[in-house]
């Protein structure tokens, strides 16, 4: 589990471990399918649409305590609002990574 | 598990939102602190749940963007079902993105805003506050809930103590018209066989509104009947008579109230009428369109009950002597606070009032309308815009009884027994006229057809067994016209009985109607039925043709 959602995760449900996992879990199986839906709208250039999961996905990392992740997704969100494709995918492209440690 | 525990396992929390993963984050931070909850995905779910069962949620946490409709509009379908229900808005949105969001959080003053990062300490400290704000909301709500059906009792058990509606009988009639200005009144009338040819009336107004006005209308009501029936009293004067409520008010209700109350014997074979005003608007009697002035000294007394030494004499009864054509008013003074506007600025004025039922008096005597008098006054009432009740009223009127040539008229009970008594004597009276017999049936048949549906399905509540229908019956050429007129249920009495789909009811007909009963048969016998509503009395008035023609014209086609 990433340090910073289990140390959040932990204060949140006072360490109960059955709680943190199921929640990670969830959580990292959303960040995973988030981002191919990510993909899909900027390929077709579905700037409302890439924003609309971006704010998902920012949600989602703040519910897991992730700040990394949630931090990107806002900053995915201005981008997207300035249609700025290259930003876009550069930010998709960081947030994939930190995907694959989680 | 101590108190604090127990209350938090009662309060449950309608969570709702797409995202799985925050309907799983919420469930388990609500379900550690002790709430109940329950969480789904979609809109359409949490209104069906808050539909059912919405008094077992305490608060709604909601997310503002969602895949099918934002969280503003949810509320306001929340609103629709429950006014009171917290709604807290969960999101990810940040206040300084400037859509505005926080402002339309809140416009509504039990909406909440909760960033997704709030800590779990905070937000639990929250839900906690709301939940116990909204404990009080619901009882509240359930107290007012509880006081309105026993303010609904209270006023079918006074509606139900009131004499009914009308009565005709060979020498006189009445007609009576009592609302209320909310739930309950502190209005009351009385109306009693008083010796041979006699008729007491006494209408009375305790002073004040709500339930103490209330409950003492009921006390002086039951009072009432109880004096008015016993042995001797048909010696009784008015006077007499107030001086015995005098005595019970003193007695009972002396640190209540006090009552205005006009009492009246009206003698229909004599042609008079001795009454006595305590407090109370004078009688107002009607006689050829006109209204005549019929107590020029002033005579009368105190309100009944407002001093402790009041002794009504003889010398307050006014004795008016009527010829066979007037019709005598008593009513209370609510009606004069009949107004246009919520705050009774624009009231009723007294002139206008009067000219107004003069005419349809004498328009009322002349086509044998009496029944409906004061239904049509109301409504010309509120076509001129006076549609706010700021008192209690009451009307009634009573006079000598003229039959008018080529019309009947009856009142009688709605139940089986009256009504076919009824029918039987209407069906003498079609014969005396010289009617061929094979219509009479006919217009038997309706006439039994309608009192019977409206017997069987007319009123909501069997506390109201002493209503009665009214009827007049007239040729005109060769169609009779039966006015029926009742304080049923304004719809066809079938749609009661069968729910209130429009197919039900035709199925429902149908069937009836294969058992030589029901409105398919009525509808068939008769050229034109014309239904007319003023106020709570419906008019329904049947044209019937006389030679079996419709059949005739049947059989020909």
């Amino acid at each position: 589990m990433k340090e910073c959602c289990e140390k959040y995760l932990a204060e949140q449900f006072g360490g109960d471990e059955d709680i943190m996992r199921e929640i990670y879990g969830e959580y990292v199986q959303s960040v995973h399918e988030k981002i191919g839906e990510l993909k899909t709208a900027l390929d077709a250039s579905n700037w409302q649409s890439a924003d609309k999961i971006a704010h998902t996905v920012k949600g989602n990392a703040l519910a897991a305590g992730d700040a990394e992740v949630s931090n990107l997704a806002i900053e995915l969100r201005k981008a997207s609002a300035l249609n700025d494709i290259v930003q876009c995918r550069s930010l998709l492209a960081k947030i994939e990574e930190l995907a694959k440690g989680l | 598990m101590n108190r604090i525990s127990e209350e938090r396992d009662r309060a449950k929390i309608l969570v709702v939102d797409d995202e799985k993963l925050v309907r799983l984050v919420m469930s388990a931070r609500l379900r550690q602190a002790g709430y109940g909850c329950v969480a789904v995905g979609d809109v359409e779910s949490a209104v069906a749940i808050l539909k059912k069962e919405r008094k077992d949620f305490s608060a709604v946490i909601t997310d503002i963007v969602m895949g099918n409709m934002d969280g503003f509009d949810f509320r306001d379908i929340i609103r629709g079902i429950d006014s009171s229900m917290p709604v807290f808005f969960l999101t990810a949105l940040d206040p300084e993105e400037g859509s505005g969001f926080l402002k339309r959080i809140l416009n509504d003053p039990i909406s909440y805003y909760m960033p997704k990062s709030v800590p779990n300490e905070v937000l639990i400290r929250r839900i906690k506050q709301v939940v116990a704000s909204r404990r009080v909301a619901m009882f509240i709500e359930q107290k007012l809930e509880d006081d309105q059906k026993s303010m609904q009792l209270a006023a079918n058990i006074q509606y139900s103590m009131l004499p009914v509606r009308s009565v005709m009988t060979p020498r006189g009639f009445y007609t009576s018209w009592w609302r209320p200005a909310e739930t309950v009144s502190g209005d009351l009338y009385e109306a009693v066989p008083f010796g041979f040819g006699c008729y007491l009336y006494v209408l009375g107004d305790i002073q004040g509104h709500g339930t103490s006005a209330a409950l003492a209308m009921t006390a002086v009501q039951s009072f009432l009947k109880t004096l008015t029936r016993r042995e001797g009293a048909p010696y009784m004067t008015p006077a007499e008579i107030a001086n015995v409520l005098q005595r019970f008010f003193r007695k009972n209700l002396a640190d209540v109230s006090y009552m205005t109350a006009l009492i009246c014997l009206h003698r229909a074979v004599e042609g008079t009428t001795s009454w006595i005003s305590c407090g109370a608007p004078d009688l107002v009697v009607i006689d050829g369109g006109k209204y005549i002035r019929v107590n020029p000294e002033k005579r009368g007394g105190m309100p009944i009950g407002m001093m402790p030494d009041t002794v009504y004499t003889e010398d307050d009864i006014v004795t008016t002597n009527m010829t066979d054509t007037a019709v005598c008013i008593a009513y209370t003074d609510g009606i004069l606070d009949l107004s246009r506007d919520p705050e009774g600025m624009e009231r009723l004025p007294q002139e206008q009032s009067m000219r107004a039922l003069a005419e349809l008096v004498d328009e009322a005597r002349e086509k044998g309308t009496l029944p409906a008098l004061f239904a049509k006054f109301m409504k010309v009432c509120e076509e001129n815009g006076y549609t706010y009740f700021q008192d209690d009223v009451t009307l009634l009127t009573f006079s000598k009884r003229l039959p008018i040539e080529g019309v009947y008229e009856d009142t009688f009970l709605l139940h089986p027994a009256e009504i076919d008594s009824a029918s039987q004597k209407m069906a003498d009276w079609c014969r005396s006229q010289g009617w061929p017999q094979s219509s009479i049936g006919i217009v038997q048949l309706v006439l039994e057809e309608k009192t019977m549906n409206i017997y069987d399905h007319g009123f909501d509540d069997r506390t109201r067994l002493h209503e009665v229908a009214s009827i007049r019956l007239t040729r005109i050429e060769d169609s009779a016209c039966l006015t029926v007129w009742d304080n049923g249920t304004p719809q066809p009495s079938l749609m009661v009985a069968t729910g209130d789909s429009e197919v039900a009811f035709e199925i429902a007909n149908s069937k009836m109607s294969n058992h030589g009963r029901g409105r398919l048969m009525v509808r068939e016998l008769c050229d034109m039925i014309e239904h007319n509503q003023y106020g709570t009395l419906n008019e329904a008035i049947y044209h019937i043709p006389l030679k079996g023609k419709k059949k005739e014209e049947a059989n020909n086609a």
